[in-house]
């Protein structure tokens, strides 16, 4: 019964308006996507080469992953620069900026290069820009744009799951099934995971498989990934690729999600993607970033791909170990309340 | 067994603050099966609130449902498989088609498969059942056509469709002829008729059209104010205490006119060879007396009780409100 329920779900979030709608702003997207891509790496040389007067190799070494801080680091010096970013991270700390994360991050990255003797090699950092076009790179490029589509597409359509059957009045018709007001729900929840993922999945396939004919595989190129700031992980960019898109999608799905319970209990679809929109655009993050609070805000914790790189708009004293059982929390309070309101009060 | 028990039930909404309404008050009833039962009363009076704690829309502060012995709210998956309904509007699902609509519920409506199938798989079986209810309430040309592009009445067709797709026990219908013309009327009470008295199916049915309710019900459940206030089969309704309009033709209508004063305290009024009048005394009687006294009674008329007046009577005209 509850694979039936599922697929009507699917086919009720699946509208061919709805569709239509998507697929055009994505078909818009990805041929303008497409063609700016290679404009923008022609341009950029061209600029890069004219504004440096010859000194193109450095810059574009610093660009292909080659960060800043590592350029001028050497056996001698490096324990100066570790002391330093130290003391800029502890500063960081105690004047509550939200550049203590970034600085960590520094730190293990100049430890781990002492550590195992990296001086003047070749060190690419994860999700650091880097202008090698490849299929994965194109891929990630597009794929982080094409997030945000999703993310809004998550807002808007799930939002409308329950509140539109409630006004329409065809949750009657399915409750009036021997079915019960979980299993219903259930099978929203499944059924909205399936068609996210499943939009995801196609997005991105389409946007590798193009950057794998224009540009060609990196196949397996190693990149550092920087883990909570505090962990390097050797990994071949092609993983690294597959595990942020793995993380997106916790994300997108903590959206949609989010969406859906503001739309299943307050029983209004346009309230729900207001509330969704606030909570994705972090408005009140950015609020609560002034307190010092934001790394417990739903925004601020749900992209936890942001813990797998270098990132420098981390909010203060962030973790992984913070944002991922936050994030259970947060889904799991969610679940709860969608689950024990729609069990506890009237349908209709 | 009753297939529809209700014991007690009562609903209290919270209003604004800390003010309560009580929507429905101990009613208590049965359904038989093979009996369509009117469920009747004014706007408010707690009609939709107790046809949507019966089909587990709405949960009953106390009291309780059963149907077919199960508890609506315990064992909801086994007391709704016996249920087809209509509540408040036959709400369908308006960008697909009639026929997509009634398989999307047809497959999660547990439809029971009949023993002895032949050859014929389960999605046959049920695609088989879609076609003869689409053909029993006249859609069946329709029914690939989007349900945005149905009139109401097409709709109310479509809702009783759905409700009989799974051969419910209970079959629940609120307003079932809204937006149906005379002649789909007739159709839609030949079709309950058929369904309580040859498949033996207990019928809800909530209406204000209280004439073609005394058409179509074998008993009558009148709700005001949340509270049950009469329950008169359709036998019980003419034995009402109810004032019926009576007509007597006589050549003297003065003497006449002046015996129902004296005996009966009757006030009637003078007509071109009859009286009129309106009481709840027996009219053989009153003839009898009038025949005695040497009143020539040429014909006596009355109208029967109907409905609609004993509803008027019991609710102060259908004004009350919750």
């Amino acid at each position: 019964m509850l694979g039936k329920l599922i697929l009507g779900e699917i086919k009720k979030i699946l509208r061919p308006k709805s569709l239509i709608t998507i697929g055009v702003l994505f078909v818009i997207f990805f041929i303008l996507f497409a063609v700016f891509y290679n404009i923008n790496w022609d341009s950029l040389l061209d600029s890069i080469a004219t504004e440096t007067e010859g000194e193109v190799g450095e810059l574009i070494e610093i660009l292909e992953g080659e960060i800043d801080f590592l350029v001028d680091v050497d056996k001698t010096n490096v324990d100066s620069y570790i002391s330093f970013y130290q003391s800029e991270y502890q500063r960081a700390l105690e004047q509550e900026n939200g550049l203590d994360y970034y600085y960590k991050g520094v730190v293990t990255i100049l430890r781990y290069v002492k550590a195992n003797d990296l001086f003047g090699q070749d060190i690419k950092i994860a999700g650091q820009p880097t202008i090698k076009a490849s299929a994965e790179n194109f891929a990630m490029t597009y794929f982080s744009t094409v997030l945000a589509i999703l993310y809004i597409y998550a807002i808007v359509v799930m939002a409308g799951l329950y509140a539109d059957e409630y006004k329409n009045g065809t949750i009657k018709l399915v409750m009036l099934r021997p079915v019960t007001p979980t299993s219903v729900i259930l099978a929203k929840i499944i059924a909205m995971f399936i068609v996210l993922l499943s939009l995801l999945g196609i997005t991105t396939l389409i946007g590798f498989l193009y950057g794998l004919a224009a540009f060609g595989s990196v196949g397996m190129t190693k990149v550092l990934v920087l883990f909570n700031a505090r962990h390097i992980w050797r990994m071949s960019y092609s993983g690294y690729v597959f595990l942020t898109m793995a993380l997106s999608a916790i994300s997108l799905l903590s959206y949609g999600m989010l969406s859906f319970s503001l739309g299943t209990v307050l029983k209004r679809k346009t309230w729900a993607i207001l509330l969704g929109l606030v909570a994705m655009l972090s408005i009140i993050a950015s609020i609560l970033s002034f307190l010092g609070i934001d790394r417990f805000m739903f925004s601020k914790i749900s992209n936890l791909s942001d813990y797998f790189t270098l990132n420098y708009g981390a909010p203060y004293k962030a973790s992984f170990f913070i944002a991922m059982p936050m994030l259970i929390v947060y889904n799991a309070l969610m679940y709860f309340a969608v689950f024990f309101i729609t069990n506890k009060r009237d349908i209709v | 067994m009753a297939v529809l028990e209700i014991k007690d039930i009562t609903k209290i909404y919270r209003a604004s603050g800390k003010s309560k309404i009580t929507a429905v008050s101990g009613v208590s009833f049965n359904v038989d099966a093979g009996e369509v039962v009117g469920f009747i009363g004014p706007n408010g009076a707690g009609k939709s609130t107790t046809l949507k704690i019966i089909t587990g829309l709405a949960r009953a502060t106390s009291g309780a449902v059963a149907i077919e012995g199960n508890d609506i709210v315990k064992s909801r998956v086994k007391a709704m498989k016996n249920v087809g309904a209509i509540v408040e509007a036959p709400d369908m699902y308006l960008d697909w088609t009639g026929l997509e609509n009634m398989k999307y519920l047809a497959s999660i409506s547990n439809i029971e498969m009949p023993s002895d199938m032949g050859e014929y798989s389960k999605k046959e079986v049920i695609l088989d059942r879609i076609d003869e209810l689409l053909k029993l309430v006249g859609l069946y040309e329709r029914r690939k056509d989007k349900v945005r592009s149905y009139s109401l009445g097409m709709k109310q067709r479509l809702g009783i469709a759905q409700a009989l797709l799974s051969r419910p026990k209970l079959l629940v219908l609120d307003e079932p002829n809204n937006g149906l013309d005379p002649s789909g009327i007739i159709e839609m009470r030949n079709i309950i008729l058929h369904l309580a008295h040859e498949l033996n199916m207990a019928v809800l049915v909530s209406s204000h059209q209280l004439a073609e309710m005394q058409l179509l019900c074998d008993r009558f459940i009148i709700i005001d104010k949340g509270k049950i206030i009469a329950t008169p089969n359709k036998a019980e309704l003419f034995e009402q205490n109810i004032d019926a309009a009576v007509t007597i033709a006589t050549d003297n209508i003065v003497g006449a006119r002046d015996l129902l004063k004296e005996k009966f305290d009757i006030e009637a009024t003078l007509k071109n060879g009859h009286i009129e009048f309106t009481t709840a005394i027996d009219v053989g009687e009153i003839t009898k007396e009038l025949i005695l006294s040497g009143i020539n009674v040429k014909g006596v008329q009355r109208k029967e009780a109907t409905l609609e007046e004993l509803f008027i009577k019991l609710t102060a005209g259908g004004k009350s409100k919750c």
